[in-house]
């Protein structure tokens, strides 16, 4: 009886083995990576790497090395995963500096010809001997030179441009037609030449305290410079559009004519832009 | 005759385990994804670890530098930064970098701030 089986337990055999196999090496023990680039890098690691950039970007104010370095990430949009992550850091106060660097660097990719002033390291008491980094620099393994680093491109000391002017109320006007579903306060911001500026930061604060930030460029299929708030009843608002720039007050929902002597909530269009 | 058959039933499995595997390793092994910052090459390591050390240099903030040297370096953030030295120098980073970069081990080492003095 047994006999009659023939060679088919051969290949149940193999079949098994090859099932463990596959299983054992694309998951439970799947090849371990070493030498790899920031692209492959898992999602949490990316933010961290992002948010190393921008705030470097801070430091160095160099624009291409900024954006060569992202680059190395291969976002399909990096200017909008800059912003997503920009605004995501906004709830806490502490990542209020790494937000703006963020947004910041957002502007850096969508304007790469953007100048900004570096921030000023603090002096160190190191004097710049090369034999001092000699001695410092304990005997380890020496790791393996690549290629791409050489294409990593280095910093300029070049004295970097400041941002440039505030920017200022060019129109205020009341949306009606067609009526918002909602209504907002709707923010485009242009520079000097009337380019969208995306990454631009936007402060809006109430009379009886609160202060909320937001960025432009959320929406890049209304405008890169575009951004948006939805304005309570009741509620007066002052916006202030980056560092430095125009307060703008006594901002509320305007009344639209419903067509019946009535009235219904509006919204409000703002233009920003660089002298 | 039976002793023979279970032996080739092993066989067959080890056969098709060793064949699973190298599929898995070598012919189609898992995409490069999801990998951590330590698994990053070297040149690229010493280019974050310079980035953190002229975060630290405006900041001076070492705890938050410490933290960010950990995700490349698991066994301390001073190896990070001395593995970047060497780097640095391979890949000829600016006297400036590399001083970047000493002030940062500086620091870490001892475990306190630099004191901000004017270089005369």
């Amino acid at each position: 009886m047994n006999e009659k089986r023939g060679a088919w337990y051969l290949l149940t055999g193999l079949i098994l083995g090859l099932f463990v196999g596959i299983v054992l090496s694309r998951w439970v023990i799947p090849v371990q990576y070493s030498n790899t680039e920031p692209y492959s890098l898992r999602d949490s690691d990316r933010k961290i790497y992002r948010a190393v950039i921008a705030q470097a970007y801070m430091v160095e104010a160099d624009t291409n090395r900024a954006l060569a370095r992202l680059a190395l990430l291969r976002d399909a949009n990096p200017s909008e995963v800059l912003i997503a992550q920009a605004q995501n850091l906004l709830g806490s106060q502490d990542n209020e500096q790494q937000a703006r660097a963020l947004a910041l660097l957002a502007a850096a990719v969508n304007q790469p010809s953007l100048q900004i002033t570096p921030l000023a390291p603090v002096p160190t008491f190191l004097t710049p001997t090369p034999e001092h980094l000699s001695t410092n620099t304990p005997t380890v393994e020496t790791p393996t030179r690549t290629p791409a680093a050489t294409n990593t491109p280095r910093p300029t000391n070049t004295p970097q441009a400041t941002l440039g002017a505030p920017f200022v109320l060019e129109e205020q006007s009341i949306v009606c037609e067609p009526l918002p579903a909602m209504p907002l306060l709707q923010i485009t911001i242009l520079n000097a030449a009337g380019e969208p500026v995306p990454g631009m930061k936007i402060e809006i604060s109430q009379p009886n305290g609160g202060v909320e930030t937001f960025y432009t460029g959320l929406y890049p299929e209304i405008s890169r410079g575009y951004a948006d708030y939805e304005m309570q009843p009741g509620m007066v608002y002052a916006i202030r559009v980056g560092d430095a720039g125009q307060l703008i007050s006594n901002l509320s929902i305007p009344a639209c004519d419903n067509g019946s002597g009535g009235s219904l909530p509006g919204s409000l269009k703002l233009v920003f832009r660089q002298p | 005759m039976k002793r023979t058959r279970l032996f080739g039933f092993l066989f067959v499995i080890l056969l098709g385990l060793a064949a699973g595997l190298s599929y898995g390793w070598i012919l189609n092994p898992a995409e490069v994804r999801n990998t951590s910052l330590d698994s990053l090459r070297s040149d690229y390591q010493a280019d974050y670890v310079l980035m953190v050390a002229e975060i630290f240099a405006v900041d001076q903030d070492l705890p938050a530098a410490a933290q960010l040297l950990k995700h490349v370096s698991p066994v301390g953030p001073s190896r990070a930064v001395q593995e970047s030295l060497i780097t640095g120098q391979q890949l000829n980073y600016s006297i400036q970098e590399m001083l970047t970069l000493a002030g940062l081990e500086i620091a870490i080492n001892s475990e306190v701030p630099l004191l901000a003095q004017e270089t005369p």
